[in-house]
């Protein structure tokens, strides 16, 4: 008897979302590593909870995983004719601008993804743009940056996103297989 | 109906109640407990525990009057919160486990971090350390509640 009621038991007990949790397979995860003096924010969300997340969002400037871009001066079309014709470009220095406070702002491309530096004497911003990653963001509706799509294209693959460092604090944002983050 | 066959038809009757308390009892303790834990210099520890089958319960039996009141409470910001918290409830239940996160200063610590069957938040400060385990099928229950309306 004893045997009957330990599987009714495990039925039972495997019945739960535990079990859903178990078998749930991430390959990547978000995370977020903030450092500001003695405060430290670390961050680690996985990919497909964040993507549930952004698809539930509703806003007047975001709904169904998309952002919605009201600024005329965004072209969609340029912007995909840029990347299609930076996607068949050699590696090297798109855009290179010196400002006269001695900033410097850098747009290059490295193998698949694009690159933007911006340093300056207060900080210095670097942004890593896979290049499939800025394709899926440009996909679908005009006026419409898609989201979703490019955080599950950065599941994919992984890498840095941001990093933004301005001598007191620095801002880490980057993708990978592991939970604890590297 | 002769003794034999009484017999039998009494074991095959024990053995269904047995079975269905195994299965009953199965589903309450897979439920888990909702644990908050409160300790601090200027009060005596608190340890709730309240199990997880009360709470999914309670939230079936939640009047749809308190859940109306509480809409309107929040007003037109907690209805544009309520998808996100659904999505997350129910994406949280199904995640892997993992610490998702540690915010640390000099005066206090926070960490929300999920186990196999439970989230836990841990709020720690030199004046007091807050414990707060929410058991998943709670959270996914809450999510469902939600979404149902």
């Amino acid at each position: 008897m004893h045997k009957v009621l330990l599987s009714a038991l495990a039925l039972v007990c495997l019945s739960g979302p535990g079990v859903a949790a178990s078998e749930a397979e991430t390959e990547h995860w978000l995370h977020v590593r903030v450092l500001d003096g003695e405060d430290k924010i670390a961050v680690n969300l996985p990919i497909e909870l964040v993507a549930a997340v952004l698809d539930a969002a509703e806003s007047e400037h975001y709904r169904h995983g998309r952002l919605v871009v009201d600024d005329h001066e965004f072209d969609h079309e340029l912007v995909s004719a840029m990347l299609s014709a930076a996607v068949k470009s050699k590696d090297g220095e798109f855009v290179r601008i010196e400002e006269a406070d001695g900033a410097l702002i850098r747009v290059h491309k490295e193998k698949d993804t694009l690159f933007v530096d911006i340093d300056d004497d207060e900080e210095d911003v670097k942004v890593a743009i896979p290049i499939a990653v800025a394709r899926a963001m440009l996909d679908g509706e005009s006026e419409t940056l898609n989201v979703k799509a490019a955080l599950e294209e950065m599941g994919k693959r992984g890498g840095a996103l941001v990093t933004i460092d301005d001598g007191e604090s620095t801002v880490r944002v980057w993708v990978d297989a592991s939970m604890e983050g590297i | 109906m002769s003794r034999r066959t009484f017999a039998i038809a009494l074991t095959g009757g024990l053995a269904l109640v047995v079975l269905l308390a195994a299965l009953a009892i199965g589903w309450f303790l897979s439920a888990g407990a909702l644990h908050v834990y409160v300790d601090g210099s200027e009060h005596r520890p608190l340890h709730l525990v309240l199990p997880g089958a009360f709470i999914q319960a309670g939230l079936c039996f939640l009047p749809e009057a308190a859940l109306a009141q509480v809409d309107e409470d929040c007003g037109d910001a907690g209805l544009a919160w309520r998808p996100l918290v659904r999505a997350a409830c129910t994406a949280i239940a199904s995640s892997p486990d993992g610490e998702f996160v540690r915010v640390e200063s000099a005066a206090e610590r926070v960490i929300v971090s999920k186990t196999r069957r439970h989230l836990l938040v841990r709020v720690e400060s030199a004046a007091e350390t807050v414990r707060l385990e929410i058991p998943l099928r709670s959270l996914h229950s809450f999510g469902q509640r939600l979404a149902a309306r």
